[in-house]
């Protein structure tokens, strides 16, 4: 335990300074500003719309709009924000030499890694914190009800940027610079979003008769079965739209949240059996 | 192990993670299918229950043919055994009068007013409700629905289902065509914010007032956005209401028979049900929103088209969704409009439970309370009649007792008619006087009385002053009390105002044209098909009991149901009507009028 407790101490205490580090990065603050002042000006946006409704109408587009803006927000500065941090994290500790000072101290490199990679989780969450928390109070401001079922949509935001984060990390640990991993985590969020497809390739295979055509939709059932789908987390609307009792809704968070763990711990996997490997 | 084969054993582990992680994808993606199956079937069976067919066909086309019939009626088949028996209400019937099947029972919960009190973030929800979600979603689940899932699933994505609604927003039925996936969709929300900027460009254009060019796009607003609720409510508002604001009504020489809407429209009568068709699109993709019920039913039916019973079945179903707490007042407030009089005192006295501090519901209960006194004395009024008529067929047949017997009988109805209607009066002045004549509903309702016993005791012009005073005190009555007016006016043989001369062409007319449209009666709502007036509560599969007009049996009946006396007295030609758990045909000798609409078969 005393082994466990040490470990974790460890991997605390650079998860610790990845984040103090992190809060000083300029693009991932220019990010943050950017994204506060559209979630913020999202409470303007509808004075676009002249006072024409009746009174809940208007009332109600406007928290539609505030929802939509802030929701689309969210999700692109977010996504923004988890694929630089985890694509510079490591990179740059190896281009500053940093990594040599503290891998020469009892650190075992699992550690080190873990403690990284908590360290980006921390800033990705509190970067959404700042955000949904934002969201939140507008939303609160605009309907005076606490709109509760938003943290369930801001909870299944953070774990699709899990899976980008972990992934995103895994590729950064081959490499000494931060772009090549930057571009691989925009590229591992397009194929994420894009994985269904790979279901619809399946679907429509097999209607030629063509060996080769069923050879395709079986490779692409294949991809589809490995890869994550980060289209799954997309239950904004069950959530943000839909009334309270969802049963559908209610069943699919919870395995929503092992799916991303799952994948999630897979490309953790994947960027310690790379880093063990890398000459330092 | 690990320090001897580190790479092969965190390559296992990796594909160990792996298979883990792809096993619970596929657990996802089932729930997913599993998730579009069961909005599917909210969807379909709401469908059925308000459109009366799940989904949409084209017009003339064969409604049984359809692929959402086909999967409608294994759906019926599948879940028959599995779900658990639910009793047939009195309104759980279709147009043919078959039952609705058991999963569309299944799926509407009636309203529980104990289920009110348990309120959440300002609205109201039934653990009936969510206890049924549940059991449905296990049905969406359960292998036994596999093959019938994997066939919707097929249907689903070849775009060949119409009743897929849009709170599924799952559906692909409204996805670019080819793929469920797209760049446009990975920016989570970039079609809501398309259908938001749309959505500005319609309003600019409504403060243009261009009219003309806001349907197209409000069109594609809720296609780029289905979820768009206040899209429909809003669209469905500048049809029904601000285009046609500065339109007069149509004369109905003008106007051009539509059989889909059993109407005759013209062109500001269209726009109501543009309205309509909007809000019902909305519907069909949302089918658990309580608002597009809310707009039809109060916006549309009853302040545009004043038809009442609908009116009151669309708010019915408002109710019965999870709804804000202002629905039930204002479905039990056309409740007395449609003189379903004790169901609205119910409902406010309800209410009032629930909501102490609310002074409307005390007001409604006491206008309730009035109109059922009225309603009595007009039933007492039907009594006497039929009484007195049986009573002079008695005597004329030479039967003496009978005729004492009846005419004794059509005594006791007459008095308990004065009784009846001085009872309502004195209660409407007790109101008035208690608000210091504020209530001007009460105020109105018994100036009308007056006017009424003035009438029979051939005080024309007092009648008449006093149903000119009922109809400024409360607008309500405008029209009841107006017509009344008329009608001293002529007894008096006084000349007409040449507005009420025109105002008396104009219903003539208007009578000429719709004597044989649905008409709603005392709360209950008649159609004519086939010459024949026949009530349109649900069940009225069987032929019924035949009762000539005019007759004795006729009399009786009307006696002993007085609740059927002003379908009768109104209504032109047959007339199947339920009395009880029997059914009447009740056959008229005469042919019906004719109407432009109807010509009776030579």
């Amino acid at each position: 335990m005393g082994g466990f407790a040490g470990f974790m101490r460890g991997s605390f205490s650079i998860a610790k300074y990845t984040l103090r580090e992190g809060l000083r990065k300029k693009t991932m603050i220019g990010f943050l500003i950017l994204s506060i002042l559209v979630i913020f000006g999202s409470q303007f946006i509808t004075a676009f719309l002249a006072q024409s409704t009746v009174g809940d109408s208007q009332a109600d587009i406007d928290v539609k709009l505030i929802k939509d803006i802030c929701v689309t927000v969210i999700s692109i500065f977010g996504v923004l924000i988890t694929i630089f941090i985890s694509a510079s994290v490591v990179p740059g500790e190896v281009e500053n030499k940093v990594i040599y000072t503290i891998l020469s101290k009892p650190v075992r490199r699992f550690q080190y890694l873990f403690g990284k990679f908590l360290g980006v989780q921390l800033i990705v969450l509190l970067n959404l914190a700042l955000m949904g928390g934002l969201f939140f109070v507008a939303l609160y401001f605009k309907q005076q009800v606490l709109p509760t079922l938003l943290l369930y949509s801001i909870l299944l935001t953070y774990f699709s940027f899990l899976v980008v984060s972990a992934f995103t990390f895994a590729v950064s640990c081959t490499s000494s610079s931060s772009v090549l991993p930057t571009i691989a985590g925009l590229f591992i969020y397009i194929t994420g979003n894009l994985t269904d497809y790979l279901k619809d390739v399946y679907d429509r295979a097999g209607q030629t008769g063509d060996a080769l055509d069923a050879f395709i939709g079986n490779v692409a059932y294949g991809l589809w079965n490995i890869l994550p789908n980060l289209q799954y987390f997309n239950l904004k609307d069950q959530i943000l739209y839909l009334q309270p009792n969802d049963p559908p809704r209610d069943v699919q968070l919870p395995q929503l949240i092992i799916y991303g763990l799952a994948y999630a711990v897979a490309g953790y996997l994947m960027s310690y059996w790379i880093f063990r490997r890398k000459e330092l | 192990m690990f320090k001897k084969f580190p790479n092969l054993t965190l390559g296992l582990l990796l594909v160990l993670v792996l298979i883990a992680a792809s096993a619970q994808g596929r657990r996802v993606s089932h729930l997913r299918d599993c998730d579009r199956f069961y909005r599917w079937m909210l969807s379909a069976c709401t469908q059925v229950r308000i459109f009366g067919i799940p989904g949409t066909t084209i017009e003339g086309a064969d409604e049984t043919e359809g692929v959402d019939a086909r999967l409608f009626r294994q759906l019926i088949e599948k879940s028959d055994p599995v779900l658990p028996d639910i009793p047939v209400g009195e309104r759980d019937y279709d147009q043919n009068g078959d039952p609705y099947p058991k999963i569309v029972r299944f799926t509407a919960v009636p309203p529980d007013p104990e289920a009110d009190t348990a309120e959440k973030e300002g609205l109201i929800q039934t653990p009936e409700q969510i206890s049924r979600d549940q059991q449905l979603w296990a049905l969406a689940l359960s292998s036994d629905m596999a093959p019938l899932r994997a066939e919707f699933l097929t249907a689903l994505r070849e775009g060949t289902l119409t009743s897929s609604g849009s709170q599924l927003h799952l559906s692909g039925l409204y996805e670019e065509r080819g793929t469920t996936v797209s760049l446009a969709n990975m920016f989570l929300g970039f079609r809501k914010m398309a259908a938001n900027l749309v959505w500005l460009e319609v309003d600019k254009l409504y403060h243009k007032g261009v009219m003309h060019r806001m349907l197209p796009l409000m069109k594609t607003c809720v296609t780029l956005d289905p979820t768009f609720i206040d899209a429909f409510l809003v669209g469905a508002w500048h049809l029904a209401y601000n285009a046609t604001a500065k339109l007069t009504d149509t004369p109905y020489e003008l106007r051009e028979y539509y059989p889909k809407y059993t109407d005759w429209l013209g062109e500001k009568e269209q726009y109501y049900y543009s309205g309509i068709e909007f809000l019902e699109d909305g519907i069909r993709k949302n089918p658990r929103e309580y608002k597009l019920y809310f707009d039809l039913g109060y916006g549309i039916y009853d302040e545009k088209l004043h038809n009442t019973p609908k009116a009151v079945e669309y708010l019915a179903e408002a109710n019965r969704l999870y709804h804000d707490r202002w629905v039930p007042r204002q479905l039990y407030r056309l409740l007395g409009k449609d003189e379903r009089y004790e169901e609205s005192k119910k409902g406010w006295e309800d209410y009032h439970a629930w909501q102490p501090e609310n002074l409307v519901a005390p007001r409604f209960i006491k206008l309730m309370e009035g109109a059922i006194k009225e309603r009595d004395a007009e039933w007492a009024s039907f009594k006497a009649r039929a009484a007195e008529e049986l009573a002079a067929r008695a005597a004329a047949a030479g039967d003496a007792t009978r005729a004492q017997e009846w005419s004794a009988l059509a005594q006791q109805a007459r008095e308990a008619e004065t009784a009846g209607y001085e009872a309502a009066r004195q209660f409407w002045r007790s109101i008035a006087e208690e608000s210091e004549q504020s209530e001007v509903y009460a105020v109105a309702r018994e100036l009308i009385l007056n006017g009424r016993e003035k009438l029979q005791q051939k005080r024309y012009v007092e009648a008449w002053v006093d149903f000119d005073r009922a109809r400024w005190a409360s607008d309500e009555f405008w029209d009841e009390a107006t017509k009344a007016m008329v009608e001293a006016k002529q007894l008096a043989n006084e000349p007409l105002a040449l507005t009420e001369i025109r105002q008396l062409e104009r219903e003539q007319i208007q009578l000429d044209y719709t004597r044989h449209l649905p008409k709603s009666m005392g709360g209950k709502f008649f159609e004519f098909s086939e010459g024949t007036w026949t009530e349109k509560a649900k069940g009225s599969s069987s032929e019924g009991t035949e009762i000539i007009r005019d007759t004795d049996a006729f009399f009786e009946l009307l006696y002993n149901h007085p609740e059927i006396g002003k379908a009768l007295d109104t209504l032109d030609g047959n007339i199947k009507v339920k009395v009880g758990d029997t059914w009447l045909r009740i056959v008229n000798p005469k042919p019906a009028l004719a109407s432009k609409l109807y010509t009776p078969p030579a």
